[in-house]
C-alpha cells in the first residue's frame, strides 16, 4: 500500500506494508535518523512526533500515519542542536544512539510544560515524562543537568 | 508483522459488519499486537470512528474506546472527577511515546494481565457498551470466557466515586509486580487487584468488611488488605512469586484504602 504522509513538513509518498512498523518503513525511504532497538516500544530510540506528539514509531502500524504529520530529529534541526550542545557540554552524549529519540521527546516536553505554564525547570517531572527514553552510557544525570541548563536559558 | 488485508472503516456499521459478521481482527493502538507479531489475516483499524473522546453522558463520564492512555493521563474532566487516579496509575506504563498509542477500549479488550487501567476501572464498577450488542459491567465481561466477537465503542464511569490507586513495579516502566485499586461508593467499597499476574480481579470480601463506612481506621484498612490478599488466587512469573505477591497485596489495598480515608 502506499501511504501518504508528511515528513518534516514535505509530503511523502511512502511504500509500505500494512503489518509494518512505522519506523521500519521510516528507515527504509532513507530517515536513518529514526533509531530502532528494543521493537516492543519500551526504549524510546524510535521516538518521532505524529501530529506534534510523541510516538514509539516501533510500536504503531505505518499505515497509521496516512494524512498525518511526522516529525523526526531532522525536522527540529535548530531546537535539536541547540539542546544537542547543552547534552554535549555535560558529557551526556556518550555513544548518542539514544539521542535523536531522548532530544525528539525532550523538544516535545518542553512545548507541553511551556503550554501548561511551567515556570521553573520541574526535574521530578522531567524524569517521569522522559522515563520511556533508555540510555544505557550515561546514568542520565548529565542529561537531567543539561535540561535544565537549555530550560533556564531559554525559559528561565 | 504480517496482515494480509488491512481496511479502514469510517463508520461503526461498517466496522461492526467487518469484526463481528466477518471476524476481522480490530485494531485499537496496535502496540500489543505489533509486539506480539502473530499474523492478521484481516485487520480492521478503528482509528477512524471518531471513539477517541472523554466526555460527560449522563450520570457517567464517557471514555471512548479509542481514546489513548495519555489521553486519560491528561483529561481534566477525569482529574476533575477523580483527581490524580488516572495519573497515577496509568503515568507508569511504559514511556509517553506508548501511552499515545495505546487505548483504552484495546487493554480493555486484550484483558492483559498487567493492565493497570483494568484495575482502576474494575474498582470503578465501569460498563461496557458494546456496538449494536448492548451495555455490560466490565466485571462480567471479565468474568465470562473470552469468545465471540465485538465492537467496544465506550467505557461508561459513574460520576459518584472516589478513588486510589497503589501498584508495585520493579522499574520505571516495567510491568507491575501487584496493582491496586481501591474504590468508595454509597453503596460500599470495591477493591480490585491486577496483575497477579492474572487479569484484575475483584475482593468482594475485602470490600465487604469495610461496609459503608466513609473513612475507615487503621485497623479496618490492615483487616481488609489481609482479607483480600486470602480471597485471590496469585501466581509467578519472572516479576515475582506468588507468596511475594500476596504479601503485597495487603500492604497495597490497605494503603489504597488508607489513602481514600486521608484524602477524605
Amino acid at each position: 500500500m502506499i501511504l501518504s504522509c508528511t515528513v518534516n513538513k514535505k509530503p511523502v509518498r511512502l511504500e509500505c506494508e500494512p503489518g509494518e512498523a512505522l519506523a521500519d518503513v521510516l528507515r527504509a525511504a532513507g530517515y536513518k535518523e529514526v533509531k530502532k532497538a528494543c521493537g516492543t516500544g519500551n526504549c524510546g530510540l524510535c521516538t518521532i512526533l505524529l501530529d506534534e506528539v510523541p510516538v514509539a514509531s516501533c510500536s504503531i502500524f505505518a499505515a497509521r500515519a496516512e494524512g498525518r504529520a511526522i516529525t523526526t530529529i531532522q525536522g527540529l534541526k535548530k531546537e535539536a542542536e541547540e539542546l544537542g550542545a547543552y547534552i554535549a557540554a555535560e558529557g551526556a552524549e556518550q555513544c548518542g544512539y539514544c539521542s535523536p529519540g531522548f532530544v525528539l521527546t525532550a523538544l516535545a516536553m518542553e512545548r507541553e510544560f511551556r503550554a501548561q505554564g511551567m515556570g521553573r525547570f520541574d526535574e521530578l517531572a522531567a524524569r517521569h515524562y522522559l522515563a520511556g527514553n533508555l540510555c544505557r552510557c550515561s546514568g542520565y544525570q548529565g542529561h537531567m543537568r543539561a535540561l535544565k541548563k537549555y530550560w533556564e536559558a531559554r525559559n528561565g | 508483522m504480517n496482515i494480509a488485508t488491512y481496511r479502514r472503516p469510517s463508520n461503526l456499521d461498517e466496522a461492526y459488519d467487518l469484526v463481528v459478521k466477518q471476524g476481522a481482527y480490530p485494531l485499537g493502538g496496535g502496540a500489543w499486537s505489533m509486539s506480539v507479531g502473530r499474523p492478521i489475516a484481516s485487520a480492521v483499524d478503528l482509528c477512524d470512528l471518531g471513539l477517541r473522546y472523554i466526555r460527560v453522558e449522563g450520570k457517567n463520564i464517557a471514555v471512548g474506546a479509542m481514546a489513548t492512555a495519555r489521553d486519560l493521563e491528561r483529561s481534566s474532566l477525569l482529574a476533575d472527577v477523580f483527581g490524580p487516579l488516572f495519573p497515577e496509575a496509568l503515568g507508569g506504563i511504559a514511556g509517553v511515546q506508548v501511552r499515545n498509542i495505546v487505548t483504552a477500549g484495546g487493554s480493555v479488550a486484550g484483558r492483559y494481565g498487567f493492565s493497570e487501567l483494568l484495575v482502576v476501572l474494575l474498582a470503578l464498577d465501569a460498563s461496557l457498551v458494546f456496538y449494536n450488542d448492548g451495555t455490560r459491567p466490565l466485571s462480567e465481561y471479565l468474568g465470562a470466557p473470552r469468545g465471540g466477537a465485538f465492537l467496544l465503542e465506550k467505557i461508561l464511569l459513574p460520576l459518584d466515586k472516589k478513588a486510589s490507586y497503589q501498584g508495585l513495579r520493579h522499574a520505571a516502566t516495567d510491568f507491575p509486580v501487584l496493582s491496586v485499586c481501591a474504590c468508595r461508593a454509597r453503596a460500599g467499597w470495591r477493591i480490585a487487584v491486577g496483575a497477579r499476574p492474572g487479569v484484575a480481579a475483584i475482593c468482594p470480601g475485602a470490600g465487604a468488611s469495610l461496609g459503608s463506612t466513609g473513612s475507615p481506621g487503621e485497623q479496618m484498612a490492615l483487616e481488609a488488605g489481609r482479607i483480600a490478599a486470602g480471597e485471590l488466587s496469585f501466581g509467578e512469573d519472572l516479576r515475582a512469586g506468588a507468596e511475594y505477591r500476596r504479601s503485597v497485596c495487603s500492604v497495597l489495598v490497605a494503603r489504597a484504602i488508607r489513602r481514600i480515608s486521608y484524602d477524605s
